[in-house]
């Protein structure tokens, strides 16, 4: 089966790229066999807790963990997200204070996951 | 067809006269296409304006231009369809030659791919 990769490496709501790449990862998800990494300062994308308001961005954080809680819950669904922990010691982020079902990784799994993927996206 | 020939796919996520992208885009695609493989552009996020109808451009890479030839010159455009939904681009709007798309459709594309280049994230 197809293994499709979405590198996130930039903080939710500054840009529309991580809720663009978060749209990616779950669409593929339903389809093929499809992974996450989360490095510089996409790791941000998956700290618990984001709360928009009345900003008129959705929660991403929120939306990354339903995708997996739904993905758990279904057979069909392939999705691995993984936070390269290097990037979460630069920014001082509490592994603790992320989504649950994330995995966190180093730069040798990163660079695994990453050269595993038949086909990357970068966001 | 020759044996030799590829398929690359263009992943097009930034404006036209923002930067670079879009200009390296065309150039890519233009070379690929001259050296005989197949190309996939598939424009996402502020990458459907470059094929917004109506620009003129003088002075620098004109993108309406570069991708009007490499439609005619038959490289395969599709456009994310929320995308121009959400700029308020309809298909009267966008380039004869390229197509609103999906992404179920993108998907497709970079599973019939052998090279998909990211320009604009």
């Amino acid at each position: 089966m197809d293994t499709f990769c979405v590198m996130f490496r930039k903080a939710p709501y500054g840009t529309i790229q991580a809720a663009e790449g978060l749209r990616h990862l779950i669409a593929a998800a339903g389809t093929m066999v499809a992974t996450a990494v989360l490095l510089d300062d996409g790791v941000y994308l998956a700290r618990r807790g984001q709360e928009p308001g009345a900003s008129g961005w959705v929660s991403l954080s929120g939306a990354l963990e339903r995708a997996l809680v739904d993905c758990r819950a279904d057979p069909s669904c392939h999705l691995q997200v993984y936070v390269h922990e290097g990037s979460l010691r630069d920014r001082r982020l509490d592994p603790t204070t992320l989504v649950p079902g994330v995995e966190l990784v180093d730069d040798d799994r990163v660079a695994t996951v990453i050269a595993e993927a038949r086909r990357l996206l970068i966001f | 067809m020759s044996v030799t020939q590829k398929t690359l796919t263009i992943f097009l996520a930034a404006a036209p006269y923002a930067g670079e992208h879009a200009s390296t885009a065309m150039r890519l695609a233009r070379a690929a296409l001259d050296a005989g493989h197949r190309v996939n552009v598939f424009a996402s996020a502020d990458g459907v304006y470059g094929f917004a109808v109506g620009g003129r451009a003088k002075g620098l890479p004109d993108a309406v231009a570069g991708f009007s030839d490499l439609i005619a010159r038959g490289a395969r455009v599709e456009l994310c369809g929320s995308c121009l939904v959400t700029r308020g681009l309809h298909r009267e709007s966008v380039l004869p030659g390229a197509e609103p798309s999906s992404l179920e459709k993108l998907f497709r594309l970079i599973r019939e791919s052998d090279v998909l280049l990211t320009l604009g994230n």
